[in-house]
């Protein structure tokens, strides 16, 4: 049950490959240690070191060993918790978001006084011009709004292209040609310009049909648009896992016991693909993130007041000459997290795929 | 229309002031006391040529003049290209109030009869770009067309309202215009020409009607160029500068020097620069980026009609320092209750709304005490019938009151309302502070940003009242009374019909203070008059809650440094006047 690599089919050459994985490795997926009765009585450190390794424990170690990897790893997480946490920081009070502060603003246009936008020990990355809303407690706020949106996003299209590439890959025929075919469709069309002609009438209908405030509705558009658009990515590269992969004995095997359809794609098959799809997740999700900020700027989906990184650097960039700061701290932030998970799915690509930056 | 230079006062009759002479000069400069920044340092002697540029955010309606109704087009149209019988003259300051002064007429027309007849005489001289002379029928074609309401459409109606046309039974005139020409006799015995007099018999008195027709509505068209909703953009001048080419919507057009028009029989256009360019396809935000950085062609530029995003506001004072004016805008910005909404039918919960405001952040938001100040009445501070109503709970307002308030009309906390405002980046942060005010009241307000284009139009159709508690407006006076305040837009009767609540957006209908209305029209006296409109005023935000005011805001506006003696003319729309305008070379 352990991950499997999927552009590999036998782990065993993989891992004899890697130089970064243990010193010394039998190569093979199986125990080479003290079953044998070659085996010294007493193994010492050095002749444990000899022992094999599961592939997934290759792959840890090799995470391990990455350095850039763990820190952007632990980065991650903290963002992660951060953004778990909100809620209950706001609860707290700890952070506030929506409350004004007009005495931390002056001249024309209600700028903060101070330097770098008004930061002080009360307000880190400044207050909002016109309104004094805390600029740190938004950015917490809206990393949570983002990373919702996103991780949502991520779902809709690990399923639906798992799902999809499984009964693809494996189904064969005339299946597989009109779901590539749909593949090729959704891949053709324009997911930016889409997201900006389609979300006022679409969010109107969601509201209407819904009749949820604007916010909740936007961010269902979001979720549901960047998720659409993203499952065909997800579905090609399950779609050509599969095909390697139903060629292999266990899958025969289970065919030649009778095993129906569904348990051959969702406990033979699904098992074998964690790796694919870990991997990409990791490294779709920066690029959700990262579109949702592209079209808030543009004045597409959620919107002021209800903070996100799209919403913040929508607002912040009318002010990009008179209060850089306001731009530069969530702009900092917004940078600082995706790269930590870019960073994180490409370590992990690299852990669990070695091969595929080697070559 | 819009909000920007406002809709018709439809018929039933304005001032019955019989003085003439409390007419046009009637506002105070600034009544906030605050002086208006000097941004045009005299630069030595005018000089004749080079390029004037307007820098524009806002689309062109029209440009035909009697379907003419923002004040900028009403503007522009005066100085450039369609002479009035009156307009108001130009001034030599930001904050000097413009006089009522003759333009295609010698003087600003006589009044007979109690003010129930006006006529006015034509300067010998006036000449179309072809060369033909102006007459007073091409003055009386021009205001026929006002009746062709099925195609042209958009202008103010005045002639309407005023002109001694009988109407038939669902409100509409007997005369159809100059298209159908139903009803042309009764158009022809109530305006007549004799010579170069144009007479109009009007429907009662009306004691300002010559600061009626400065409006381009009253200016003359010539029969054989006009193409009915063609014409819309076709320009055919009499005035100084005539359209070279065609004018393209979204991108603008270059008026050049019209040959035919005879400065002598002028003595309000200048007219100093050889070609006036428009390009209208900019936003706020890129133009006045490039007028503070001043470079290029953008140093002959003026911005016109946007004034300063709040964005660009915290750069102008540096960046553009002389070359900018902050000026009192003639709007105020309000909030309407309405009636046909469960919670705001009842009185208690509109005053608690009232008292849950919090002024103080849409002051911040709108971009500080410097440039917006609270208000509690709807008249603009401008205006002589100003009240100065007292704020009911201070700048932040006092949200306890107000859940006292609700919890004293039984009303189940929270309380859900939907308020509707007009989408922009101010009044996001204006509103976002609103909504705290009114849910620390007990309020559960759901705020819904409608984009500027169908705002307006939203608040007028008849679906809005089942789905909307409240609303942002703004409205500003037409001249100098206030008439053109309290009667367009508290009067039921000439706003609420099944096709909507026209300009009265809460459906605010109050026999006796339509009654008051009229009473106040009757005044004969000028100053008893517009204090009786800030009576009513009073009436309205402190006893019937139909109204909350919530700011006045000023105008910021910035030129180029090679443009001079251009002064923001507030009696006149209250745009940079370009009459008076030169390129320094």
């Amino acid at each position: 049950m352990y991950p499997r690599l999927y552009s590999e089919p036998a782990e065993a050459v993989c891992a004899s490959r890697d130089q970064r994985g243990a010193a010394v490795t039998t190569g093979l997926g199986y125990s080479a240690g003290t079953d044998d009765p070659m085996a010294p009585a007493a193994p010492t450190d050095s002749v444990r070191a000899i022992q094999g390794l599961s592939p997934g424990r290759l792959a840890l170690r090799r995470l391990l060993k990455d350095r850039v990897t763990m820190v952007a790893f632990f980065v991650a997480i903290f963002f992660v918790v951060l953004a778990l946490a909100a809620p209950l920081l706001e609860a707290a009070k700890l952070i506030d978001p929506q409350t004004p502060h007009p005495e931390l603003l002056g001249g024309w246009g209600s700028m903060p006084i101070g330097p770098f936008g008004g930061v002080s020990p009360q307000h880190w990355m400044g207050v909002v011009p016109a309104t004094g809303w805390d600029v740190f407690s938004r950015v917490i706020a809206g990393l949570t709004v983002s990373l919702v949106v996103a991780t949502l996003a991520v779902m809709i299209s690990v399923v639906v292209g798992t799902v999809l590439g499984i009964v693809s890959g494996a189904a064969g025929g005339r299946v597989d040609a009109l779901l590539s075919r749909v593949i090729d469709f959704v891949l053709s069309f324009p997911q930016t310009l889409m997201l900006i002609a389609l979300s006022t009438i679409v969010i109107d209908i969601i509201q209407a049909a819904t009749g949820a405030p604007r916010t909740p509705a936007s961010m269902a558009f979001m979720i549901c648009v960047m998720g659409f658009f993203g499952w065909p990515y997800f579905a090609r590269i399950i779609r050509g896992q599969v095909l390697s992969l139903k060629q292999r004995e266990f899958i025969e095997a289970a065919q030649s016991l009778g095993a129906r359809r569904g348990r051959i794609y969702f406990k033979e098959l699904l098992p074998h693909l964690w790796a694919p799809i870990l991997v990409y997740t990791t490294m779709v999700l920066p690029q959700n993130i990262a579109t949702e900020a592209a079209l808030g700027f543009l004045g597409v989906g959620i919107q002021s007041p209800t903070p996100s990184f799209g919403s913040i650097l929508n607002d912040s960039v009318h002010y990009a000459r008179a209060d850089p700061a306001y731009f530069m701290f969530p702009g900092l932030t917004l940078f600082i997290v995706v790269l930590s998970f870019n960073l994180v799915g490409d370590g992990l690509r690299d852990a669990l795929d070695p091969k595929a930056d080697r070559q | 229309m819009k909000n920007t230079k406002l809709v018709a006062v439809v018929a039933t009759g304005l001032g019955l002031a019989l003085t003439v002479s409390a007419c046009g000069s009637a506002t105070s400069p600034g009544a906030s006391g605050t002086p208006a920044a000097s941004s045009g340092a005299a630069a030595g002697t005018p000089v004749k040529g080079g390029t004037l540029r307007l820098l524009s955010g806002t689309q062109t309606e029209h440009w035909d003049p009697q379907r003419t109704y923002v004040g900028a087009q009403i503007e522009l149209g005066n100085r450039l290209f369609a002479r009035t019988l009156t307009t108001w003259g130009t001034v030599k300051s930001d904050t000097e109030q413009a006089k009522l002064v003759a333009d295609a007429a010698t003087d600003t027309g006589k009044a007979s009869d109690g003010g129930k007849t006006w006529a006015f005489t034509l300067k010998d001289g006036l000449k179309w770009e072809d060369g033909k002379a102006v007459t007073c029928d091409d003055f009386k074609y021009g205001i026929s067309r006002t009746y062709a309401v099925d195609v042209i459409t958009g202008g103010p109606n005045y002639a309407i309202g005023f002109i001694d046309i009988p109407t038939n039974a669902d409100g509409s005139s007997q005369y159809a215009g100059p298209y159908k020409k139903t009803g042309q006799d009764l158009y022809d015995k109530a305006v007549t020409c004799s010579g170069n007099t144009i007479t109009f018999k009007l429907k009662q008195p009306v004691g300002d009607f010559n600061n009626t027709v400065t409006m381009t509505a009253f200016g003359a068209f010539r029969a054989d160029k006009d193409l009915g909703d063609k014409s819309n953009y076709q320009i055919f001048s009499n005035g100084p500068y005539k359209l070279q080419g065609t004018w393209e919507q979204n991108k603008g057009g270059t008026f050049v020097r019209n040959d035919q028009w005879d400065p002598k029989t002028d003595d309000i256009r200048k007219a100093y620069p050889d070609q006036i360019t428009i390009d209208e396809s900019l936003t706020a935000e890129t133009l006045y980026e490039r007028l503070i950085a001043n470079k290029g062609d953008d140093q002959n530029a003026i911005a016109f009609p946007d004034n300063a995003p709040s964005t660009a506001l915290a750069n102008i004072q540096g960046g553009a320092a002389g070359r900018y004016v902050a000026v009192p805008s003639p709007y105020t910005r309000y909030l309407v209750p309405n009636y046909k909404s469960k919670v705001f039918s009842n009185e208690m919960a509109r005053k608690a709304l009232a008292l849950a405001t919090d002024r103080a952040a849409y002051v911040t938001a709108a971009g500080g005490k410097e440039l917006a100040q609270p208000t509690n009445s709807m008249i603009n501070p401008a205006l002589p019938a100003f009240p100065n109503t007292p704020l009911p709970a201070g700048e932040k307002g006092d949200p306890a009151a107000a859940k006292a308030l609700l919890q004293q009309a039984g009303m189940t906390l929270p309380v859900k309302i939907t308020v509707t405002y007009r989408k922009n980046d101010t009044l996001d942060k204006a509103f976002a502070g609103l909504k705290l005010g009114w849910d620390a009241a007990g309020f559960d307000t759901q705020l819904v940003g409608i984009p500027a284009k169908q705002y307006y139009g939203t608040l007028q159709s008849p679906d809005s009242a089942s789905k909307y508690d409240a609303y942002w407006a703004g409205w500003g006076a037409d001249y100098p009374s206030a008439s053109t305040v309290i009667a367009p837009l508290f009067d039921s009767r000439v706003n609420i019909t099944a096709g909507g609540p026209g300009q009265d957006y809460g459906y605010f209908d109050n026999k006796e203070f339509n009654a008051a209305i009229d009473a106040t029209n009757a005044i004969a006296d000028g100053t008893v008059r517009e204090k009786a409109w800030g009576d009513l005023d009073v009436q309205l935000t402190t006893k019937h809650y139909a109204a909350i005011p919530l700011i006045v805001d000023k105008f910021v506006f910035a030129k180029g440094s090679n443009v001079q003696d251009a002064y923001v003319n507030l009696t006149f729309t209250g745009y940079y006047d370009v009459a008076t305008a030169w390129v320094k070379k």
